[in-house]
């Protein structure tokens, strides 16, 4: 009897000790849903940082997420919800589909379009310098020598 | 007064076409005295703006407000300091300010470098004119900071007016650090006109060399130093002012500034290259084209209104006029480009693709990357209404997702580069330079990693239906993780710089037989650019520390009453007092707040929210900051109940913000050991053939 108690007590003390656990994870579910939206005020801030004294909108948008949160719909639910009220420009970010897909590949698109340009270069100019450099062996041993001499007198520069 | 300021604005217009005139008939028909004159013409210019410029500051200071703009910014109870600064608090005045500095800069220009570079010099005096003849219209016609208050009297005459008290300046430009942010913001953006000049006067006096760019380097510096420290500034007012926690918001305008100094932080790479080996000379032509637009462009998006931004209040219809400006500029710079191509032809060749040359190519593709993503997302908005009709909005997420994995290539780069020698890196030297820096970034990578930072790795995407390709897109890096990368960067980087200034002194040493310390001081005064670089990458270091820091913040907000205490990691704050303050101008309610760390009071605290009482009688929020190396715990109060008992506050626990601080003020150190001529070497003790070390024989590589 007493191991059922306190097996009910030990029960009832984790169920307790996770609720805050819980709300915590709520509160960041919360607060990710918010920085992927904007304030509608006109501050062009995201939802999650609008704390602009007096904003007619933020506190209630973010009320309204926890509301639609707690009603059981997914994060995108939520969003989707927002977007159908106010249009695409809520979110804070394009969406990765349709035409909204180039804002997020451009970047990478232009990086990679430059470094296939940057080794074509370089390429180019390494060539050059294959066709145009000395063909002899020079015995640069003595070169060393003198540069090593010379380091031990002066400091390094570049 | 204001007559003056309005005779020296249209005197300055006369002058500039007079001076842009004198130096292109000059040259043409080869008068040297016509040549000079433009030159004098363009000095006086700088005459006449300052003259406006010190009427505007005296039409501030006594009140003025018979003067439209003075009226509008400023008003009786502002502080001296802020009537001051509120000259560049609105459209006539910035605009004003630029152009009063890009004509001091030309005047400066002119005094250095007459004698030094007769060909080039007429040119440069055109085009900085040019430049100036702009600005100077701007403020003769289009924004003119002398106009008249005037009323509408009944039958539609206009006549003059002078407001009892004027509209008040900004309140949110009402912190010390940005009223200095604009002139500095300013001296960096006119400033890049400078090598533009130059670069322009190189093509067209077809003196293509390294000249322009030898003449320039230190000018490119300093408008890089400014650029930055008015980023930086701009950062700290964002953080202290706007009370969302965070000093870096992607706004439209910040990355307005960013996008020069990218650029301007690529072509003082590439120009390395040119006067070392005599190569990218269409690129650096290129690089500093673009910065100069990208300078152009930044204040076209402030002002024109074509993106939302914080920055609401520069906005104004000259918009049209930069736009205008910036196709003339970029188009006949472009056109100089082209037609000039055939004379710019590399000196030398690649050796290696391992050398110190490539490695530089790659940092100005990640640069302009960087740049190009910033500037794609500043755009995107309206791209996207131009082709689709679809509003949307590219925000924090977009650019910090997009451009986070660029900068900690950029950081793996800022190490790499120094460790490879000029022409080509041998395997042996790649191995002894490499070994260190990379097993201490492995080292504080696996000691952060099993700490839990970097965990977990990555973010799964919400809806795993999607298509597989979209499914991918979604899966993205944890800010978390991003840390961790960024901070092994750090160490990477940190260590190697150490190393250089290590391996140097002690060769230096074992030469001379200074000791260690002095032999640090003078290796960075006899080569100042190279151990100057080294301190600016160091500052990086520590601004990427601090950056990397803001992926763990945290906050807390909630209604306290007197004595109530709220809990924020170690921290406990105890509200202790709610009062009222009243000063000539504003307004303010104040928590006395005090602040313990770990049960023991560490600081008491007074965060504000002001009304001020001038113009529309605008409210602010001045947070209070707690800060140490560690974090900082920063304490915004929104405003006490109805019944003055209880305090909406709000607690932000934001890591390692001083870091970029600190950085930021390495990084201006650096900059101004790099623009310190060099140090003449003394006489040296000849070394001992035994000692000879693993630095000299490193040395003895990089120097062949």
């Amino acid at each position: 009897m007493l191991k059922k108690f306190l097996k009910r007590r030990a029960a009832l003390l984790l169920i307790l000790a996770t609720v805050p656990l819980a709300l915590a994870a709520d509160q960041q579910r919360i607060k990710d849903v918010a920085s992927q939206l904007m304030c509608i005020c006109g501050c062009n801030q995201v939802l999650g940082v609008c704390n602009h004294i007096n904003c007619p909108t933020s506190g209630g948008m973010m009320a309204e997420v926890e509301k639609e949160l707690d009603s059981g719909k997914s994060d995108k639910a939520v969003l989707d919800h927002f977007v159908g009220k106010f249009g695409l420009s809520v979110l804070s970010a394009p969406p990765a589909s349709g035409f909204n897909l180039t804002a997020w590949l451009m970047p990478f698109a232009a990086l990679l379009a430059g470094a296939i340009a940057a080794v074509y270069f370089l390429r180019r100019f390494r060539a050059r310098w294959v066709e145009t450099a000395p063909k002899t062996v020079v015995d640069t041993a003595k070169y060393q020598r003198q540069i090593e001499e010379e380091l031990q007198k002066y400091t390094p520069e570049d | 007064m204001a007559q003056i300021g309005q005779f020296a604005l249209a005197l300055a217009f006369v002058v500039t076409v007079y001076s842009i005139a004198a130096s292109l008939i000059g040259i043409r028909v080869k008068h040297d005295k016509l040549i000079a004159s433009g030159r004098n013409a363009a000095v006086g210019t700088f005459v006449c703006l300052t003259t406006a410029f010190l009427c505007l500051v005296y039409l501030f200071v006594v009140s003025d407000f018979s003067i439209n703009y003075v009226a509008g910014h400023s008003n009786r109870d502002l502080p001296l300091y802020f009537k001051i600064s509120a000259i560049w608090g609105g459209q006539e005045g910035s605009l004003l300010l630029w152009g009063w500095f890009l004509t001091g800069y030309a005047a400066l220009v002119m005094i250095q470098n007459w004698r030094k570079h007769t060909a080039m010099m007429p040119y440069v005096t055109a085009v900085l004119m040019g430049s100036s003849l702009f600005f100077t219209s701007m403020h003769l016609f289009i924004a003119n900071p002398f106009n008249q208050v005037v009323s509408i009297a009944p039958g539609g005459a206009r006549v003059p007016f002078v407001p009892a008290d004027g509209q008040g300046l900004n309140p949110l430009l009402q912190y010390i650090l940005n009223a200095i942010h604009p002139p500095v913001m300013y001296l960096g953006l006119v400033g890049f006109a400078v090598p533009f000049a130059f670069a322009m006067a190189a093509m067209l006096s077809r003196q293509l060399g390294d000249t322009w760019i030898r003449t320039t380097r230190r000018w490119t510096m300093v408008a890089w130093f400014f650029l930055g420290t008015a980023i930086l500034l701009g950062g700290k007012w964002a953080y202290v002012e706007l009370g969302w926690g965070g000093f870096w918001g992607w706004d439209p305008v910040e990355n307005a500034s960013l996008m020069p100094w990218l650029i301007g932080t690529a072509f003082l790479h590439s120009v390395m290259v040119q006067e070392k080996k005599g190569m990218l000379k269409v690129w650096n032509m290129v690089l500093i084209i673009l910065a100069y637009t990208m300078c152009l462009f930044g204040t076209f998006l402030t002002r024109s209104g074509v993106v939302s931004s914080v920055h609401a209040f520069a906005q104004s219809s000259i918009g049209g006029y930069f736009a205008a400006f910036i196709v003339i500029s970029l188009s006949g710079a472009l056109y100089l480009l082209l037609d000039r191509l055939p004379l710019l032809k590399s000196e030398n060749q690649m050796e290696s693709i391992v050398s110190r040359e490539s490695s530089f190519m790659f940092n100005n593709l990640i640069l302009l990357a960087s740049c190009f993503a910033v500037f794609w997302g500043v755009m995107f908005p309206v791209f996207s209404e131009w082709i689709k009709g679809v509003k949307i909005t590219v925000g924090p997420p977009f650019f910090n997702r997009v451009n986070v994995p660029i900068a900690i290539f950029l950081m793996f780069l800022t190490g790499v580069g120094p460790l490879l020698a000029w022409r080509k890196a041998s395997t042996n030297s790649l191995k002894r330079n490499f070994l260190w820096p990379a097993a201490f970034a492995l080292a504080s990578g696996i000691v952060l990693f099993v700490r839990g930072i970097g965990r977990p790795i990555l973010k799964a995407p919400e809806e795993l239906g999607q298509a597989l390709f979209q499914k991918l897109l979604g899966y993205s890096f944890t800010s978390s993780f991003y840390a961790l990368l960024a901070i092994m960067m750090s160490t990477f980087v940190a260590v190697t710089i150490v190393r250089e200034f290590y391996k140097g002194a002690r060769a230096r040493s074992h030469g001379t037989g200074e000791n260690f310390i002095e032999a640090v001081a003078n290796l960075t005064l006899q080569n100042t650019r190279r151990y100057g670089g080294y301190i600016v990458h160091f500052g990086f270091v520590l601004l990427f520390i601090g950056w990397a820091g803001q992926a763990f913040t945290t906050d807390v907000s909630t209604e306290a009453g007197i004595g109530d205490r709220i809990s924020i990691r170690q921290y406990t704050l105890r509200v202790d007092k709610l009062g009222v303050e009243d000063t000539p101008n504003y307004q303010s309610m104040k928590a006395t707040v005090s602040l313990f760390e770990d049960g023991v009071k560490v600081a008491t605290m007074g965060p504000e929210r002001r009304r001020y009482k001038a113009g529309e009688q605008q409210t602010t929020t001045e947070v209070s900051i707690w800060s140490t190396l560690k974090e900082d715990v920063y304490v915004v109060f929104s405003g006490a109940t109805a019944d003055g008992k209880r305090a909406n506050i709000q607690v932000y626990y934001n890591p390692l913000v001083m870091w970029v601080w600190l950085g930021g003020i390495v990084l201006g150190l650096g900059t101004l050991i790099a623009l310190l001529p060099n140090k003449k070497s003394g006489p040296r003790k000849r070394p001992q053939a035994a000692d000879r070390t693993e630095e000299q024989k490193d040395v003895a590589e990089k120097v062949s």
